[in-house]
């Protein structure tokens, strides 16, 4: 049972087998919890939009298109978080501001902490489209075909801006730590 | 020789490991003859080491704890399948609801009995309370696998599963349910409590004619697991037939394959 892909448990849990959504809820929690934590950056509030999310997964099952259900999960998602910086009166800059002052304590050693800090300033160099199509496919590890399904965008464009976007992020990276 | 421009890409690619082979062998070789894209090269994979050092979080308990609500929630909406199954017609009557209240008198006059006579528990007197408690739940069952609502046929199922040793009456109302009710929940429900009594015949038999019948690919999927667990040989001839049937879908025949294996 453990084989089968998401698509098809979406289709057993619409043809009546609603506790296969255990499966799926087994599968995503996390993701969809760090996914909200990068762009809130705050614990509390993306439990609330995982836990709303999945809400809206088990109400709007029938509406699933049978495409990636990962696609589907993350567009929800993402939409909640901007709902949420919408009611908070937080434009998708500040949400990435609020991303690079987040205190990325504890784990792993210094020289990592430094490196990720870097990371998280330059990405706020970069447009917010770009931010978010590395969020997807380097953190999240999205396919070009889900996340071109996410930014309702042909899969070829978004291969290109993928490559383009961390083509500026590692410039942005090397440049400013040479310089530094 | 390629120019560096295209390499670039190529190069995130490369390190991905999504390149095709005659692709990596142009990339490794143009990197060999080229410094600019070599330091290039290791600029993406620290690059790429720094975004995967990011720690996951891992949400508290009161997520999960939530999501369990909302699903059983969801799971008592009335009408919540889609199931195409022919409706088994269920008149409500005044003999099911009587049957019910009396069950109810029954459980609380038998409560306060043993609350009255705890202070003497004679062993005797716990076994005949146990029998009846026992008893209780059987006419409760079998009176509640006729109500109309599918939460009260699943109740049903539950407490025929809480039988020691049910008879015949539960036996059969199980197999009715499995193969009749026309919820897929319910039907689930009582294919996974008739594990218990797989080894009767009557309970084999069921099995295969419910994967004659059924055409919700939840149930199949659940009968197939259940057949070829329980090893029923007789079930190979219905298992292939719906191998062969076009309408089947891939990944219940990818099970059946696997099953079919197993069992012949």
């Amino acid at each position: 049972m453990k084989d089968l892909t998401d698509e098809q448990l979406m289709m057993l849990i619409n043809n009546g087998d609603l506790q296969r959504m255990h499966d799926l809820f087994e599968r995503y929690n996390i993701r969809i919890y760090n996914f909200c934590l990068k762009l809130t950056r705050n614990k509390v509030v993306s439990e609330d939009l995982t836990q709303e999310t999945f809400y809206k997964v088990i109400k709007y099952r029938k509406s699933f298109n049978n495409k990636s259900f990962a696609a589907w999960i993350f567009t929800i998602a993402r939409n909640l978080c901007n709902d949420h910086f919408k009611k908070a009166k937080l434009s998708p800059l500040d949400m990435y501001a609020i991303e690079a002052s987040f205190d990325n304590k504890g784990h792993g050693d210094e020289e990592k902490k430094e490196n990720m800090d870097h990371l998280k300033s330059v990405l706020n160099k970069l447009s917010n489209v770009d931010k978010e199509l590395i969020v997807l496919s380097r953190f999240e590890r999205l396919k070009y075909r889900e996340i071109a399904d996410i930014m309702k965008m042909s899969e070829s464009a978004i291969k290109t801006r993928i490559h383009r976007a961390l083509h500026q992020l590692r410039l942005h990276y090397f440049k400013s730590s040479e310089n530094a | 020789m390629r120019n560096c421009k295209d390499i670039e890409y190529q190069i995130i690619e490369y390190i991905d490991g999504t390149l095709s082979t005659s692709d990596v062998e142009a990339v490794k070789q143009h990197l060999n003859a080229c410094e600019n894209c070599k330091k290039m090269e290791q600029q993406y994979r620290l690059l790429f080491e720094t975004i995967d050092s990011e720690t996951i979080e891992y949400p508290t308990a009161a997520l999960s704890d939530a999501f369990e609500a909302a699903l059983n929630q969801e799971a008592l909406t009335p009408g919540y399948t889609n199931s195409k199954r022919p409706t088994k017609m269920l008149q409500p009557t005044f003999q099911t609801i009587y049957k019910v209240a009396a069950i109810l008198a029954l459980m609380l006059s038998s409560y306060w009995f043993g609350n009255y006579n705890s202070n003497k528990a004679y062993i005797p007197e716990l076994t005949h309370l146990k029998n009846e408690r026992q008893e209780i739940k059987r006419i409760a069952a079998l009176s509640l696998f006729e109500s109309e609502s599918a939460s009260k046929r699943i109740q049903a199922v539950k407490f025929s599963q809480e039988l020691k040793d049910p008879d015949d009456a539960i036996l059969k109302a199980l197999i009715g349910e499995m193969l009749n009710d026309k919820m897929v929940n319910v039907r689930l429900a009582s294919a996974r409590a008739l594990q218990r009594f797989s080894e009767y015949k009557i309970v084999k038999d069921a099995y295969i004619e419910a994967l004659r019948t059924e055409n919700n690919t939840s149930m199949q999927i659940e009968l197939i697991e259940i057949l070829a667990h329980i090893k029923e040989k007789r079930a190979i001839p219905q298992m292939k037939e719906l191998l062969d049937d076009e309408n089947t879908p891939i990944f219940i025949k990818d099970q059946l394959k696997t099953e079919l294996q197993n069992l012949i």
